[in-house]
């Protein structure tokens, strides 16, 4: 690295301009993940939040809330099972009017009242069966709602009263409203006297390791794992493809950019890189020099942008863009951008290895 | 032991009716302490023999030993470590690291030969020295003139102790006073140090500083100057 180093400090103006390409890459790398962590959270902070480890669905509802149906009996072949806590749950996104008549929409969550579910979510106690008292999550109480206040569902002109306010918690991007399942039934069918014991899914809290196999067989309905969910809340696959893609780019741009640089960097060098040839040092000695040479700026610029960006977004995180970040995925995806960037590295000095070190004799006959 | 032995060398370039022998049965023996110039127009062979001495190319027949060992037919790999321990190499228009020092210079290509430490920078300060450039050592090439760069790749060439020193074209860039001190350099260190010293030239007005001159033509070797 002796050269190397002092190429880096001699040429330094070069290696800042690439490194400031690299930093900005970096730093869109760490905004787009941001977002695509906002927006997935936004997609289903609320089922994430749910205390389950697995949700059953009707079959071939592909863990569609909306597109499955299940009945007590459903919930009771997994209740039955041994260690396993199964509830109903009911999903649904309806639009509602608050008290002073403002429109908004909000996602129901039908839980059983006295269950395990409704536990978690508040002090657990405001739920009562066949009240219409519901719970709010805190985006819908930031945008005017209150403890008192009433919420009446188009269509059907249910009226329910907030009684609590809970955490944040959204579902397809809308805030989620707790209500005990006998009032979220009768939003979803209205009267029909056959639908008193329907849900949208069993919420299952199992040991690890648990035969869900068996009573899904049974019961006929596909099981699911809480993550394996989230595909099938509302729009999840495409934003997270699209922020998938996007990245994907940025890496590849990020590649292409340090390949072409130091494509030139090693043309404009090759002299030098015969000479060294010519003095005794070995092909592979300059090439490890050069990969740390390149590792040395795309790590240094890679953190000064991940760090940039990082404080852009604390700055819009606290507004209206869904914003998050955590320290795991940040860091995930800046190794991948360096490691990316290196294989796109590797093409442009494999040109190192064809280097004659005649070259070094000037007047070559 | 011989700094160098080369023993009936052959070397073409292309094949057919554009076949160019760069080296026809081409034997030279050089030994420690010898300055030895060899003249000739371009396209003579010159930089070839450099080439085939200097452990840069294998020749197609005929066989090289440096300091005693054969590298005719050693692999890519020995022959730059032959290149690191035995040889000096000072090049046309002295091809110094744009990034280093002229102490620099000596350091890393002592580091290469992997000497490393308070000796190696003593010993460059010492040779610094000895080629009359301890005021410039901090100096890049950018900032030196024609003349004193040369005198750093020579100093470069000898940090290693070389058994053979392979010099190509050294003055090319040089007026006649600054080209002669350079060659009186080469020739004082080569007795110094008993090095045997090849000195590739077009400057007729050195060869009296050799001990002796060789002439080459068509990839011959044609004339003895003792």
């Amino acid at each position: 690295m002796y050269l190397a180093l002092r190429n880096l400090r001699y040429a330094w103006g070069r290696f800042t301009l690439v490194g400031s390409v690299i930093g900005l890459v970096a730093i869109l790398t760490v905004m787009l993940s941001g977002l695509a962590n906002g927006l997935v959270d936004d997609g289903i902070s609320g089922l994430r939040a749910l205390p389950v480890t697995n949700l059953a669905f009707s079959p071939n509802s592909h863990s569609t809330f909306t597109r499955s149906t299940v009945d007590s009996g459903t919930v009771a072949a997994f209740a039955d099972v041994a260690g396993v806590q199964a509830e109903p749950l009911g999903v649904g996104i309806f639009n509602a009017k608050l008290t002073d008549g403002t429109p908004t929409e909000m996602t129901l969550f039908g839980v059983e009242p006295d269950g395990y579910l409704t536990s978690s979510i508040t002090n657990g106690d405001q739920l009562k069966p066949g009240s219409m008292d519901v719970v709010i999550s805190k985006g819908l109480a930031d945008s005017g709602a209150g403890v008192g206040d009433h919420i009446i569902l188009d269509r059907t002109g249910l009226d329910m009263t907030v009684v609590a306010v809970a955490a944040e918690a959204t579902y397809g991007h809308v805030a989620v409203v707790y209500a005990p399942i006998d009032l979220w039934r009768q939003a979803t069918y209205g009267s029909s006297p056959n639908s008193s014991d329907l849900a949208s899914a069993v919420a299952i809290k199992a040991p690890a390791g648990t035969d869900l196999a068996a009573p899904a067989a049974r019961a006929n309905v596909d099981v699911f794992t809480k993550t394996e969910t989230y595909n099938g809340s509302p729009g999840f696959t495409a934003e997270t493809s699209t922020m998938t893609l996007i990245r994907g780019f940025l890496y590849v741009i990020a590649a292409m950019i340090l390949g072409a640089f130091f494509t030139v960097w090693t043309i404009q060098r090759r002299h030098e890189i015969g000479l060294q040839k010519a003095l005794g040092v070995s092909t592979r000695s300059v090439l490890v020099d050069s990969l740390g040479q390149v590792f040395l700026v795309l790590v240094a610029a890679t953190t000064a942008g991940t760090l940039i960006g990082f404080a852009l977004g604390l700055a819009v995180a606290g507004g209206n863009v869904p914003f998050s970040l955590q320290p795991g995925p940040l860091l995930a995806a800046a190794a991948a951008l360096v490691v990316t960037s290196m294989v796109g590295v590797l093409v442009g000095v494999r040109r190192i290895t064809r280097v004659d070190p005649i070259i070094a004799l000037g007047g070559a006959e | 032991m011989s700094s160098l032995r080369l023993d009936d060398l052959n070397l073409s370039f292309g094949d057919g009716e554009e076949e160019v022998r760069a080296l026809d049965h081409v034997s030279l023996t050089i030994e420690p302490g010898e300055l030895v110039a060899v003249v000739g127009v371009s396209g003579a062979g010159k930089s070839s023999l450099l080439a085939v001495a200097g452990a840069l190319r294998s020749p197609d027949s005929g066989s090289v030993s440096i300091a005693g060992r054969d590298i005719t037919t050693a692999a890519a790999r020995q022959q730059a470590q032959i290149r690191r321990d035995h040889i000096g190499f000072v090049f046309q228009s002295s091809n110094l690291f744009e990034a280093l020092t002229a102490r620099e210079q000596l350091i890393y290509a002592a580091r290469i030969a992997g000497r490393t430490g308070a000796e190696v920078a003593a010993e460059a300060d010492k040779l610094l020295e000895e080629v009359g450039l301890t005021a410039k050592g901090n100096r890049r090439p950018g900032e030196l003139s024609g003349g004193e760069r040369q005198r750093v790749g020579i100093a470069r060439a000898l940090i290693n102790h070389p058994t053979l020193l392979l010099v190509d074209e050294p003055t090319s860039s040089l007026d006649h006073a600054r080209a002669r001190e350079i060659v009186e350099l080469l020739r004082q260190e080569t007795h110094r140090r008993g090095i045997g010293t090849v000195l590739v030239t077009h400057d007729r007005s050195v060869l009296d500083l050799a001990d002796r001159v060789l002439t080459m033509r068509d990839g011959r070797i044609t004339t003895r100057e003792d």
